[in-house]
């Protein structure tokens, strides 16, 4: 269930995580409110489960809206000023949606030592680019602590796959490959 | 070598002789291709009339640390290693390696150094100069595959120890084999133990501790991709020594594949009875969950790493109490690193050793940086530095080594001179530097002592969970005075404000995130004052390290 509607733009925008602005009390898609269901209860009885619980909302709809926060609050027993405080400390969680076209850069040591700041520059660069020219909100340049191939630097995963000894002026052509299709096979994200 | 040359003497593989075929699929190999190697090797070895052994299933390992190299593709029975290979490749393996008995010459891994080309294992600087303890079954065993890991020995180990022996003989073991934590500090293990199963308690906790502080090459990832059962041995191990029934497997949400096989894993065990309530017939209960990081976890501060684990922010407190005695829910919690715990059923495999002959056991050390061979290699506790630098990873190329950095952000940046310090926790911490997480990263000619400064500082800046003052403004301080030192508008006085800044963010930090975070700034101070001193006064950055460094790079983890 959850995959299915991960990532689409109707769920995100179905109104219930609160488009800024909205008070969240518009008409829900009962579909997604099953899935709001089906995270919520998978998590144990105590604070134990709530960021995994926060993650998995995360995943699913790129955010943590505060109406979704406050729902989460009182599944746990918190208030939704403690959730708040979960979401804003952790970089991986956010109230804001992020863009679901991901390009993460490994910023870790082996790969700034070949370079990978140049690539995380020419990237940023390149994404900007095309968010204002192309008009495209979707896409997110992230920096993650470490992709955990070293040996390879410097490396940027795009849809799920590592590439390998990125030069800089493949920025461009990488920030392009998420805008296309997705080939077949490959995740979509 | 000739191109002609045969294996075993013969002409050919037979029918009737399976040949195990082992492709590393580990995070960086699978990136480089090995699972279209896989497909491609399956199709053609059916082809060519040869068995993969295993039922035929596909041989998958785990990596093996020589990731610049792969994918890698390894013919045990003739000591055989093919690196780089692509699936265009497999058709001339299956042919001519498969078919006729011939090694494709091209495929072998070419020494930078002296040129030569190296069939295998044996024969390859990389390995040769290494001891694969703990790494032992990684690249060896199928990392999905409970019965394989089971009849290379898994869980020997765990079943010496609930049968044979009692908790406080296991302790009194791993006390004797003088086994120390693999990162930070290098604590007693056996110390350890002992404190949290003597602390009053109902319940007690068992936590593996996977988030290593370094971004870089861990051992963490390489354990949990390659040899995942040799962690969750280790784990039930202490669970049933200090009387723990649940356990926590705390690892990074960035390695996937290792989270995913290691869930893989503790399934298998649990459904096979290594795992869960009654393991191995006896009346020992211990479950392990596995949880995932949300980012931001000081870089595995034990304090902080606890309150991650009951779902609140992950910043550090003031210790005594400690974990071990107060660690989740208050309960008694004993946290070791993946590296440490795979050391247990080392320990445990056999009688204790005369003498303590087990003492220095290995060091998983990840080499990055300017080496011609990077990876990960696992070397006896005493190697020297320049013995891993010069012959497990070959050496600089042309150029000259400028620097190491030991031990991840907090870790120290020594000079040329200091590369016969030997990998043993008394003389690093003599040197001022500490294992760490293992990351020995080797500047070249080219590389910035001070970019590098600034790059774990900036890590440990973003890393700061704010409750104490000198780490939460001090690294940021820090950072801005590297700033401006690498921008060449630094003047004299400020390298001494540097230096009184470093030791008070020093002296005065609560945990060891705060009082390590400016270590590689003080040692780089100490061992490359020239460096800083070039840099003052619009002298600039003499590599130009420092200004290709865009200052957007500590803006936030997320765009």
């Amino acid at each position: 269930m959850a995959d299915d509607l991960r990532w689409t733009d109707e769920v995100v925008d179905s109104g219930f995580f609160g488009t800024e602005g909205g008070d969240g009390a518009e008409a829900l898609d009962p579909a997604v409110i099953d899935v709001i269901d089906e995270l919520l209860t998978q998590a144990g009885p105590g604070r134990e489960g709530l960021i995994r619980v926060l993650l998995a909302f995360q995943q699913t709809f790129d955010r943590v809206s505060w109406r979704v926060q406050e729902l989460v609050a009182d599944r746990f027993g918190l208030s939704p000023a403690q959730v708040a405080g979960v979401v804003s400390y952790y970089p991986k969680l956010s109230a804001q949606r992020r863009g679901r076209l991901k390009l993460d850069l490994c910023a870790g040591c082996g790969c700034f030592l070949r370079g990978g700041d140049r690539i995380l520059e020419s990237v940023t660069r390149e994404a900007a680019e095309r968010r204002s020219s192309a008009d495209e909100p979707r896409l997110a340049v992230r920096r993650e602590r470490c992709l955990g191939v070293c040996g390879l630097g410097p490396v940027v995963r795009v849809r799920n796959r590592i590439r390998a000894r990125v030069e800089p002026g493949e920025a461009g052509a990488l920030v392009d490959s998420l805008l296309g299709p997705a080939p077949e096979g490959e995740d979509e994200r | 070598m000739s191109e002609a040359m045969d294996l075993d003497g013969r002409g050919g593989v037979g029918d009737d002789d399976p040949v195990e075929i082992r492709i590393c699929a580990g995070s960086g190999c699978i990136a480089l291709g090995a699972l279209e190697v896989l497909e491609t090797l399956q199709a053609g070895a059916d082809d060519a009339g040869v068995r993969l052994e295993v039922d035929s299933r596909p041989c998958i390992v785990g990596c093996r640390g020589f990731c610049s190299q792969g994918p890698l593709v390894y013919l045990p029975r003739f000591d055989l290693l093919y690196c780089r290979v692509r699936a265009a490749d497999v058709d001339e393996i299956v042919q001519h390696t498969l078919g006729r008995g011939k090694i494709v010459d091209r495929l072998l891994y070419q020494d930078p150094v002296s040129g030569r080309r190296c069939r295998g294992l044996t024969d390859n600087p990389f390995f040769a100069g290494q001891q694969r303890r703990v790494l032992a079954r990684c690249g060896v065993v199928d990392p999905e595959d409970l019965d394989h890991a089971l009849a290379l020995g898994a869980y020997d180990s765990l079943r010496r120890s609930l049968l044979e022996l009692d908790p406080s003989g296991i302790i009194e073991q791993v006390k004797r084999s003088g086994l120390q934590e693999r990162g930070g500090s290098g604590f007693p293990v056996g110390l350890k133990w002992a404190v949290v199963a003597e602390a009053p308690a109902d319940t007690r906790y068992v936590v593996g501790n996977g988030e290593g502080g370094d971004p870089g090459l861990t051992v963490d990832r390489t354990l949990l991709e390659g040899d995942p059962h040799g962690v969750i041995e280790g784990m039930v191990i202490a669970g049933f020594a200090v009387g723990a029934r649940q356990g926590r497997l705390f690892l990074r949400s960035e390695h996937g594949l290792g989270i995913a096989r290691a869930k893989r894993a503790v399934a298998q065990a649990r459904r096979q009875g290594y795992l869960g309530s009654a393991i191995l017939g006896t009346a020992f209960d211990f479950e392990i969950e596995i949880c995932e990081t949300a980012g931001a976890s000081m870089g595995g501060e034990e304090t902080a790493l606890l309150n991650v684990l009951q779902g609140r922010r992950g910043v550090a407190r003031p210790r005594p109490p400690f974990p071990a005695v107060s660690g989740l829910w208050g309960r008694p919690t004993l946290i070791n690193g993946l590296e440490t715990l795979a050391n247990i059923p080392l320990i445990m495999g056999s009688e204790p050793q005369p003498g303590g002959a087990l003492a220095a056991g290995t060091k998983v050390v990840g080499v990055t940086g300017a080496v011609s061979r990077t990876g990960l290699v696992e070397v006896p506790i005493g190697t020297t530095i320049h013995e891993i630098v010069y012959e497990i990873a070959g050496g600089c190329g042309d150029g000259e080594i400028a620097a190491v950095h030991l031990g991840g952000p907090g870790g120290a940046t020594l000079g040329r001179d200091q590369l016969d310090t030997t990998i043993d926790f008394s003389s690093l911490r003599d040197q001022g530097a500490h294992l760490g997480s293992g990351g020995l990263v080797v500047l070249g000619e080219r590389n910035c002592p001070v970019a590098l400064a600034r790059f774990f500082v900036a890590f440990c800046a973003e890393e700061s969970c704010g409750t104490c003052p000198p780490c939460r403004i001090g690294t940021t301080v820090l950072l801005n005075l590297l700033d401006l030192i690498g921008s060449g508008a630094a003047a004299a006085d400020d390298l001494v404000r540097l230096e009184r800044l470093c030791q008070h963010i020093r002296k005065t930090s609560m945990c060891e995130l705060g009082r390590n975070a400016s270590s590689s700034v003080i040692t780089g101070l100490s061992n490359f004052r020239d460096t800083y001193e070039s840099h003052l006064s619009g002298g600039g950055c003499p590599t130009r390290d420092c200004e290709a460094a865009p200052s957007g790079i500590r803006s936030g983890v997320s765009e």
